[in-house]
């Protein structure tokens, strides 16, 4: 049991990274219009992810030192405030978003209005980062977010033919109302949702929390190899069951609702109860990891004392900054504005940001003032280098795909 | 924490360094590892003479003070700000440079800190719960 | 002077670059977004009549049931808002496209009579309900599988 536990920050930063509010429902959108035919970009985004984050763990665990503060050190004020303020506005628009998922997840169980749950989820956020321990909060969220396997369950469940499942994927087919715009879009969201910045800046903060160090190199790895594969399933689950159930009946995803259907017809109520648990856990752990992250790169940028290993009142700008993004997004959510709608934005945003967090950390992981001996080796080296190029072209053709598909219509 | 990292990583330590690469925007410590400000730019002992600060054959520079302040859109897009917007940290009071630049002062002592102690004594202490550790 | 170069350079560029793309947003015609709103209200209309017989058959919360059709006749409604919008910009009285808008307008109607049932917990009007919105669905699919083949 212990050793499971260990593996909770990497399970819960995969949860934040790959299943909340928004690739919920891009991954039931996905699995809707395009079957299995995109599988291949959220399995690209997990190797990519799994490679970046290993990286950030060891240099965590030799250093003592998170991503962050070191890109600042190695690369400057310049690199290190355009790094910043890419990741920061992403993720106070990713944070404004998961308060309105766990809002609506709410509301899906229990029929109270949305708005009114606005208020309750961010102050439910703000008392979590307040008081309860970094392990508390990981193992809790990570273990209650793995109810989402009910949709593997579920898809299995559904007995599609496995044969045409591996046909769809291998060899994409585009049905008539689909253009290849709307699938290269797709499938660059996916990937940007796969490698999202804070996933990095939040599992490298968290390993300093929890004061990695070197004899925790492997239990780093074992974090990374379990967790965002065990993410990047559950997304292919979710799209899968609306593939399987939601297609051939012309449904396309567009809220969160829409993807209980197929879980409710595999498993009926019980499967149901397990989804509307996981999708409370999943969208308040990605709460959770957005608004860490959002503190966490401010004060490690700026040179304050952050961390929730300290006390608040030995840690109070990093508190405060984070009291100040809660209630911009309370404020946003109130509008009325569909935090959907937010959540997809910020996705292609952050596909066009990746190249900024992820050429520093590649030069910050090769460093041997910081990582002496433990340097990359030569093998994750080129893997890096070879996933730059994919990441470049991503950001790339992330904002012409979303002028040009109108944001996937 | 880094500090015993240090020591098993690093064989030797270089008595020549570069002081933008080593000591620019490095992490400052106080006396007890808590993160104070980073280094935003070094103050260099000299005299302006003839216009030129320092004169080939003049005596050499010397770093006289760490300097912190709110001068991120100066670091950016270049130019000098005024000196009143800096806070002057004395290099008597560092101890030790190594991968962070730790003091012999707490955080408190410092002006740099003023911040951090303003929002703590008038909102973090406010709220129940602000001065003890998570659990 | 390489400096104005430059800058001269990048216009050109930009130019060049976005032109298509703007070619590209402002003919996205007529059959297009037909076709998309058909298929959106198929999609509500679909969903919530799922909805409403998974709950009959006991697998779904009333909850969940509610809240999808509530989605659903959001969606919808937009959906008919943009096609009103459209028509009122363009003279065409082409029979097809009426055939199409009008579709979309009843679908849109059994979907308003549908939340207004999940909020009243009416399930007997749910239930006569249901059958109408798949059929509608049914209708919406078609009409759009007609508008992308064009």
């Amino acid at each position: 049991m212990k050793k499971v536990l260990g593996l909770a920050l990497g399970i819960l930063t995969a949860i934040g990274g790959f299943v909340d509010i928004g690739d919920l429902v891009t991954n039931g959108v996905v699995g809707s219009r395009f079957g299995f035919g995109l599988a291949w970009s959220t399995l690209l985004g997990v190797v990519g992810i799994c490679l970046f984050a290993n990286m950030s763990g060891r240099v965590a665990a030799v250093s003592g030192r998170a991503t962050f503060e070191l890109i600042r050190e190695r690369l400057g004020a310049r690199v290190g405030l355009l790094n910043l303020v890419a990741s920061f506005l992403i993720n106070l628009m990713t944070l404004t978003a998961e308060i309105g998922g766990v809002a609506l997840a709410l509301m899906l169980a229990s029929s109270v209005n949305y708005l009114l749950w606005v208020p309750v989820a961010a102050l439910a956020l703000w008392l979590v980062i307040w008081r309860v321990k970094f392990t508390v909060l990981e193992n809790v969220t990570g273990l209650l977010g793995l109810c989402l396997i009910v949709f593997a369950v579920a898809l299995f469940l559904l007995g599609p033919d496995w044969g045409e499942v591996v046909k769809q994927a291998v060899s994409p087919h585009l049905s008539q109302t689909e253009s290849p715009a709307t699938y290269w879009y797709y499938a660059v969201a996916l990937f940007g949702a796969a490698m999202t910045p804070y996933e990095v800046f939040f599992f490298s903060s968290g390993a300093v929390e929890e004061k990695w160090s070197l004899k925790d190199l492997s239990q780093s790895r074992m974090n990374v190899l379990v967790g965002f594969p065990l993410g990047g399933l559950l997304s292919l689950a979710i799209a899968g069951c609306a593939a399987v159930f939601l297609m051939p009946k012309g449904i396309e995803v567009s809220s969160l609702s829409q993807l209980v259907l197929p879980v409710a017809a595999a498993g009926g109520k019980l499967a149901v109860a397990f989804v509307l648990v996981g999708l409370f856990a999943a969208t308040f752990g990605a709460g959770l990891e957005t608004t860490l992250s959002s503190g966490y790169t401010l004060a490690q940028f700026f040179g304050w004392s952050w961390g929730k290993f300290r006390s608040p009142a030995r840690a109070a700008r990093f508190h405060v900054s984070m009291m100040i993004c809660l209630l911009v997004g309370i404020a946003v959510l109130m509008t009325g504005i569909d935090p959907v709608m937010v959540t997809e934005m910020s996705v292609v945003f952050s596909a066009a940001a990746l190249p900024l967090t992820y050429f520093p950390i590649l030069v910050v992981a090769n460093d041997p003032d910081y990582m002496g001996q433990y340097v990359n080796s030569r093998l994750v080296n080129i893997a890096g280098q070879i996933f730059l190029v994919i990441v470049v072209a991503a950001s790339l053709a992330a904002i012409p795909l979303m002028i040009i598909t109108g944001a996937g219509k | 924490m880094s500090a015993r990292n240090e020591s098993s990583i690093h064989e030797h330590r270089p008595l020549i360094f570069d002081a933008t690469l080593t000591l620019l925007d490095r992490q400052v410590l106080d006396r007890n590892d808590e993160p104070v400000c980073t280094v935003d730019d070094l103050e260099l002992s000299g005299d302006l003479h003839d216009g030129v600060e320092f004169p080939v054959g003049g005596p050499r520079p010397r770093i006289t003070a760490i300097l912190a302040g709110p001068v991120l859109v100066t670091r950016v897009f270049g130019g000098r700000p005024p000196r009143h917007l800096w806070e002057r940290i004395d290099w008597g009071d560092v101890e030790r440079v190594g991968v962070m630049v730790k003091l012999r002062l707490a955080a408190e002592a410092l002006n740099v800190g003023w911040t951090e102690s303003w929002l703590r004594e008038r909102i973090i202490t406010r709220i129940p719960g602000g001065r003890h550790e998570s659990e | 002077m390489a400096g104005s170069w430059t800058r001269w350079l990048v216009a050109a560029a930009a130019v060049v670059l976005l032109t298509p793309v703007a070619a590209c947003a402002s003919t996205a015609g007529f059959y297009d977004q037909l076709s998309t709103a058909a298929g959106e209200v198929a999609s509500a209309s679909g969903s919530a009549a799922e909805a409403i017989d998974l709950t009959a058959h006991g697998r779904l919360t009333s909850a969940v049931r509610d809240s999808a059709i509530a989605d659903a006749d959001q969606q919808s409604s937009t959906a008919a808002g943009t096609l009103d919008q459209l028509q009122a910009n363009t003279t065409d009285r082409q029979a097809s496209r009426r055939t199409t808008i009008d579709a979309v307008h009843r679908a849109q109607r059994s979907l308003q009579l549908a939340d207004d049932a999940a909020a009243n917990h009416d399930d007997q009007t749910l239930a006569r309900l249901a059958p109408t919105l798949r059929e509608q669905a049914k209708q919406l699919t078609d009409l759009q599988d007609e508008w992308a083949s064009r």
